[in-house]
């Protein structure tokens, strides 16, 4: 199997069938054509499974844990490996604006993504914004959502496949469709929590565009490979661009603030 | 008059909506100022030296240049201790 995720190109190869079964449609999204670089990421064994990509390696026990296990080589290699300038963002659209939310791992980018899926936005990614670094254009990431079991039950039990803690499931499920002609920037929201504050309700507030910038800068994986680029590029694909705070309370009433405020 | 305060070439700036980013290359990293830290940094590109400085920033603010004053010099030494400007400047 082959998919190109961030301009990788990635072979996949999979002993065990029943995980190629699983795992097929759940890669439906990305591209096929060939990447500017490659990379193979290998799974051994029917149980235990055995997988190693130039990312990371491991030994799981369960399918699931094996489900979560490539999904997560193919992300590390797709953005360790790719050419495009990135940063740990989810990237949704609608009206023809697009939102960009930095936020690192477990601040809830994919529980939001999720419920703005629910709200009728299109799916661009819940990982990274890649960007090109010549013309800045976005290069949609949309990778399969792994939600966990709270917020799956939270955001209206969509149908998923099992990973390891966790439920995986396409757009679609969620009543969205995965976007690839993401069109300029139009908003980017900063993500803050005050502890445990999913009951909590949003707080969408204006802040500078330099915040934000600042912000996308400090969440990307690959801008010490040209800082000054980086910097301009984000200058530059963020102009005119509105830029918030989001104190993130409930994942629906969040959406909804979002859905109000930037559309 | 003492001489200018200026940035080291090295230095790269960009212009967020007025406010300034800039890369340190001594640091290799970017700096994301504040406003008024920004609005020091503009003035860097004029011909005055630090005490022109404070007054011409004192005199957009509408306060006391003898208030401002030590806001101006603890931007100054954080650019410096940045790499940003002449560490032989008169900050």
């Amino acid at each position: 199997m082959r998919i190109q995720a961030l301009g990788v190109e990635i072979v996949l190869a999979i002993e065990d069938p029943k995980l190629v079964e699983i795992i097929s449609p759940l890669l439906a999204h990305f591209a096929k054509e060939q990447g500017e670089s490659r990379a193979v990421v290998e799974v051994r064994g029917h149980g235990p499974w055995q997988i190693a990509s130039p990312a990371s390696t491991g030994v799981v026990d369960s399918r699931p844990q094996a489900l979560s296990g490539v999904l997560t080589a193919i992300n590390l290699t797709a953005v360790a490996g790719t050419p495009y300038f990135a940063c740990h963002a989810a990237v949704l659209t609608r009206a023809g604006r697009t939102l960009v939310v930095p936020a690192p791992s477990g601040m809830g980018k994919t529980t939001l993504t999720a419920a703005l899926l629910r709200r009728g936005w299109d799916y661009v990614s819940d990982e990274a914004l890649c960007l090109r670094w010549d013309d800045g254009s976005i290069v949609a990431y949309p990778r399969p959502l792994a939600l966990s079991e709270w917020a799956a039950k939270r955001l209206g039990d969509p149908e998923g496949v099992r990973g390891d803690g966790e439920r995986i499931l396409l757009p679609e499920a969620l009543g969205g469709r995965p976007s690839f002609e993401a069109s300029r920037i139009g908003h980017i929201v900063c993500l803050v929590r005050d502890g445990s504050s999913a009951d909590l309700t949003p707080i969408l507030r204006p802040i500078h565009r330099a915040d934000a910038v600042q912000e996308l800068l400090r969440r990307s994986f690959n801008h010490y490979r040209d800082p000054v680029a980086a910097l301009r590029l984000l200058a530059d694909t963020t102009k005119g661009a509105m830029a918030w705070r989001l104190r993130l309370g409930d994942p629906h009433l969040a959406a909804e603030v979002l859905t109000q405020d930037t559309v | 008059m003492k001489p200018a305060v200026k940035p080291v070439l090295s230095a790269v700036t960009v212009d967020v909506d007025g406010r300034a980013c800039v890369y340190s290359p001594t640091r290799n990293e970017v700096l994301f100022l504040n406003q008024s830290a920004s609005d020091i940094w503009w003035l860097l590109e004029s011909t005055l030296d630090v005490p022109g400085l404070v007054d011409a920033l004192a005199h957009a603010y509408g306060v006391d240049p003898e208030v401002l004053a030590a806001d101006v010099h603890q931007a100054l030494a954080v650019f410096a201790d940045a790499g940003l400007i002449d560490p032989g400047a008169p900050a």
